[in-house]
């Protein structure tokens, strides 16, 4: 066992450290101002162009769902949003680089090896009556020759508007319930697909998400990721989830890190004239939340390194995701009470973190789906360490 | 390099404690409970190097071991590891080999309670600093747990040796031990209850398949695993506060498992027919060992209030 991080990520941490402080949280505080995400030719998305900001799940080199971890702690540290929003594949990756075939990882992927612009992709799941049951699905797709043809609504959708390509998937047929789903890529300007709306949102300005319709959408054959096998879409997505669970995980814990820094520096600034009797509580309050962020980051970290290691980590990926973002709320909540009237005053970082949390814990599959992820991983395949 | 494989040594450790877990405690804890840890499974323990963990392995792999034989038996566990935990802890301080060990605030006390299976001799340790080999003669007492592990009304008749040092690093060797014996049980209480759930049936479906339940056995999984995993940092940093802190939580996950294991097997659960009573007691004992959860959460308060965090 070893929890040193590595050397090459660790240096990725410092840089994005650099630019998280000059950079993401000024940024991401002032599309919160304005209620709406940076433009797509915002100077700062050329100035952030091949910056490390996710696992690598690119065209080259060799994706790691625990350097994704490591750098979206620390990202969504100064600004979650922000985070969300730097150019990359972000949550668009790990479907194509874990479905796709060489060839379309190299289409898809390769544009941002080396990007010469900004450019994004999205991850198109939820519907709107089709949260946390991914399994309800109504986008539709029919084969016609050599393309498939989809029909569908899609919602929060982060990047969804700016993206190059969606992830998008659709059922062949509802009547076969998992086993009808696919996946498919379809490109910005493909005929049919067209942004319904950006959406406005309690937190997260700084972070694009978008509602997607598609209407007689016609895309290549060639853009079916997994193939046509029965079940193929829906392993995919799972296989996609145990990645990025740990990811949301860890940001949470970024956000819940800020939170515990933001709390911690204006308590120890402004308590001294406290009671020692609410000094201890204080301190035992900070404490708790200390201890669990550090779990929380430890059980993101396994997640992933298991993901890395491709070993099962379905149970893990869903006790990470479970875990921190309640944990990262109860330190901003936390904030709040320590900073008293100035903790929901929006002149105070705390206020918008409390915001900006709250969705870690619905994202990926609400914390209750990951418990039901649990219990049938721990009681029906004995996952139980026994 | 974050990996959390095991090495070699843990997972042969690991797997040879599992196995004597699964042959000489969990079959006998009632027995054990009922009159303490047979000679022979002393002589087993000692033959399989049990008895040397201290000695022989670092310490993930040793905490790893700790977890396994509790997984088995945490009262057995202590009567078998005990005296080699004061023995450590007595040579971590420069003192003279110890029986027992008892943490404690303020002067040290004269009479104690204290778990002593076998043996004369208690290591005092002082939170504030300072420490005390004390002789000791012992009235055997029921505890609400770990009775495996020889509850004693300890009366110190002489002092052997004392000495002023700090006793951070002692008392956070005895708190990773115990924090890893709560795991141990923690997981143990969520096997059972797992599997239970699987079987039993209430309205015409499995306990398992209503959502009160997978969701409590999801929470159980989650309290284990995450404080397994700070149990497993604090044996990798090897701190005083990175103990504290996983002290804190181990015992905490101990509490919340056992009773909720206790909950889902409803009334059955309060029967000794069944082990999870048992743990719950246990686990409340754990609890309180090594000076307890309170001053640990002082420890674990300390640093998150005076050092950064990254």
């Amino acid at each position: 066992m070893d929890l040193t991080i590595p050397e090459p990520i660790e240096r990725m941490r410092k840089a994005l450290r650099a630019l998280g402080e000059h950079r993401l949280r000024p940024l991401g505080l002032e599309a919160d101002r304005r209620g709406a995400a940076l433009p797509s030719d915002h100077p700062f998305f050329r100035e952030a162009l091949g910056f490390p900001s996710g696992g690598g799940f690119t065209g080259q080199g060799k994706a790691s769902a625990l350097r994704a971890v490591v750098l979206a702690e620390e990202a969504a540290y100064w600004d979650r949003g922000m985070a969300t929003s730097l150019p990359g594949p972000s949550l668009g990756g790990p479907p194509v680089a874990l479905m796709g075939s060489p060839e379309q990882r190299r289409r898809f992927l390769g544009i941002f090896d080396k990007p010469s612009e900004p450019r994004w992709a999205a991850f198109a799941m939820t519907e709107p009556g089709a949260g946390s049951d991914v399994a309800a699905i109504r986008t539709r797709a029919r084969r016609e020759g050599d393309h498939w043809v989809i029909d569908g609504e899609k919602m929060f959708i982060s990047n969804g508007a700016r993206a190059s390509w969606v992830v998008v998937w659709a059922t062949i047929d509802p009547a076969q319930g998992r086993a009808g789903h696919r996946a498919f890529v379809v490109e910005r300007g493909t005929p049919g697909f067209r942004v319904a709306r950006i959406d406005k949102k309690m937190g997260l300005a700084a972070s694009e998400t978008a509602a997607l319709v598609f209407e007689d959408c016609r895309v290549p054959a060639d853009n079916l990721l997994g193939g046509n096998g029965a079940g193929q879409g829906w392993k995919g997505a799972m296989a996609t989830f145990n990645v990025t669970r740990p990811i949301v995980a860890a940001m949470a814990v970024g956000i819940g890190r800020a939170a515990y820094d933001e709390a911690r520096r204006f308590a120890r600034d402004n308590f001294s004239g406290l009671s020692a009797h609410r000094l201890a509580r204080t301190r035992e309050r900070f404490a708790t939340i200390r201890r669990k962020l550090e779990a929380g980051r430890l059980l993101a970290w396994k997640a992933a390194w298991l993901a890395d290691q491709k070993q099962p980590n379905a149970t893990e990926a869903a006790m990470a995701k479970a875990y921190c973002p309640p944990v990262a709320l109860e330190a901003a909540s936390l904030g709040i009470d320590i900073l008293g009237e100035c903790g929901f005053a929006s002149d105070f970082l705390i206020e918008k973190l409390f915001r900006d949390v709250k969705v870690l814990d619905i994202v990926e599959g609400t914390g209750q789906i990951q418990r039901l992820v649990m219990a049938r991983q721990l009681v029906n395949h004995g996952v139980v360490h026994d | 390099m974050i990996d959390f494989a095991e090495s070699d040594d843990h997972r042969l450790v690991g797997e040879l404690a599992r196995g004597f877990a699964a042959r000489q405690l969990r079959p006998a804890q009632r027995v054990h409970e009922a009159a303490g840890v047979s000679a022979a499974v002393y002589a087993a323990a000692r033959d399989a190097g049990l008895c040397d963990l201290w000695t022989s392995l670092g310490p993930v792999a040793r905490c790893a071991a700790i977890e396994e034989l509790a997984f088995g038996d945490a009262g057995a566990t202590l009567a078998i590891l005990g005296p080699a935990l004061a023995g450590a802890i007595a040579q971590q301080l420069g003192a003279p080999r110890a029986d027992a060990l008892h943490v404690h605030e303020g002067p040290a006390p004269d009479v104690m309670p204290c778990l002593v299976a076998r043996g004369e001799t208690v290591l005092q340790l002082a939170h504030a600093g300072g420490w005390r080999l004390a002789c000791v003669r012992s009235e055997m007492i029921a505890t609400l747990g770990l009775s495996a592990a020889g509850g004693a009304r300890c009366v110190v008749v002489d002092t052997l040796a004392q000495g002023g040092h700090d006793c951070a690093a002692a008392i956070a060797t005895a708190r990773l031990a115990i924090a890893a014996a709560c795991i141990g049980v923690a997981r143990a209480a969520l096997a059972y209850a797992a599997a239970y759930v699987q079987e039993r049936k209430t309205f015409g479906a499995r306990l398992a398949d209503h959502q009160a339940v997978a969701f409590a056995i999801a929470d159980m999984a989650i309290a284990a695993g995450a404080a397994g995993l700070l149990v497993q940092k604090a044996a990798h940093d090897g701190t005083p506060p990175a103990a504290a802190h996983a002290f804190v939580e181990a015992a905490g996950a101990a509490l919340f498992v056992t009773e909720r294991a206790v909950q889902l097997l409803g009334g059955h659960g309060y029967l000794k027919d069944h082990p999870v009573e048992k743990w719950m007691r246990d686990a409340r004992v754990l609890a309180g060992l090594a000076g307890g959860r309170d001053l640990a959460a002082e420890d674990s308060e300390h640093d998150a209030w005076e050092q950064p965090w990254t």
